[in-house]
């Protein structure tokens, strides 16, 4: 296996599905395994800034992910995800360095990757 | 002041669900109102195993907060047929100051409310 790319799809809190797509990537990176991040849907609301879980008792995703992201997995947003949203560039956490790409891109992605896991 | 209760239905910490359950309970304690149960049912007969045990000690612990709820007077029921089925019907994984109890139990918990709030995946 040589490259596995994560695929974030859900919002950050609510449900576990950030946290664990977090540590499958952070697996993979032990395995020596090149691998990127990509958020579609509601998974780009994890990567907006100014993130405050304390209140709900919840890790801060925004937290994992730049220690992701520290490790060399590079991430990327859905243009349109984003739109859809009302979600601006300068919304995003800038330590994340998030890079925004079309659907056209997002599939030129996948079809390099040796595999997908879907979070 | 009201009286609520609770239904929950889904596992602690793949859902926000328990800890929602759990910070609106306590606060409704606080304001004066009346819990007058918390049924948990299918996925949720997970929230009561007493072996609940997060692998970072900083992070909280559904049961214990449950079993806390206990001690304060709240029921806290979990069905004991969702729990053979999941193989927790087992009084050796019950969470201290919970039982369980069949549906009959949720029907009164329904009866003697005001509200029930229900949470699910």
């Amino acid at each position: 296996m040589e490259k596995v790319i994560v695929i974030f799809r859900k919002g950050p809190y609510g449900q576990i599905n950030s946290l664990e797509g977090i540590r499958v990537a952070q697996g993979l990176l032990v395995l020596d395994v090149e691998t990127d991040a990509i958020f579609i849907d509601d998974g780009v609301f994890n990567l907006i800034k100014n993130q405050k879980p304390d209140g709900i008792g919840h890790h801060s995703v925004i937290g994992a992910l730049e220690s992701m992201h520290r490790y060399d997995i590079p991430i990327f947003a859905c243009e349109s995800s984003l739109k859809q949203r009302g979600i601006k560039p300068e919304d995003l956490d800038s330590g994340l360095e998030v890079k925004i790409i079309s659907i056209q891109e997002l599939s030129d992605l996948l079809l390099l990757a040796d595999a997908t896991i879907a979070l | 002041m009201g009286k609520l209760a609770f239904l929950l239905m889904t596992s602690p910490y793949s859902f926000q669900n328990s800890d929602t359950v759990i910070k609106l309970a306590n606060a409704a304690l606080k304001a004066g109102h009346e819990v007058t149960g918390i049924y948990l049912y299918t996925d949720g007969v997970y929230n009561n195993v007493n072996t609940i045990k997060p692998s970072d000690d900083r992070d909280r612990n559904i049961a214990e907060l449950f079993k806390e709820l206990a001690a304060k007077g709240v029921k806290v029921v979990a069905c004991p047929i969702c729990a053979e089925y999941r193989g927790t019907q087992n009084n050796d994984l019950l969470l201290e100051g919970t039982n369980f109890d069949g549906l009959g139990a949720l029907s009164e918990f329904v009866e003697d409310s005001d509200r029930i709030l229900i949470f699910t995946a």
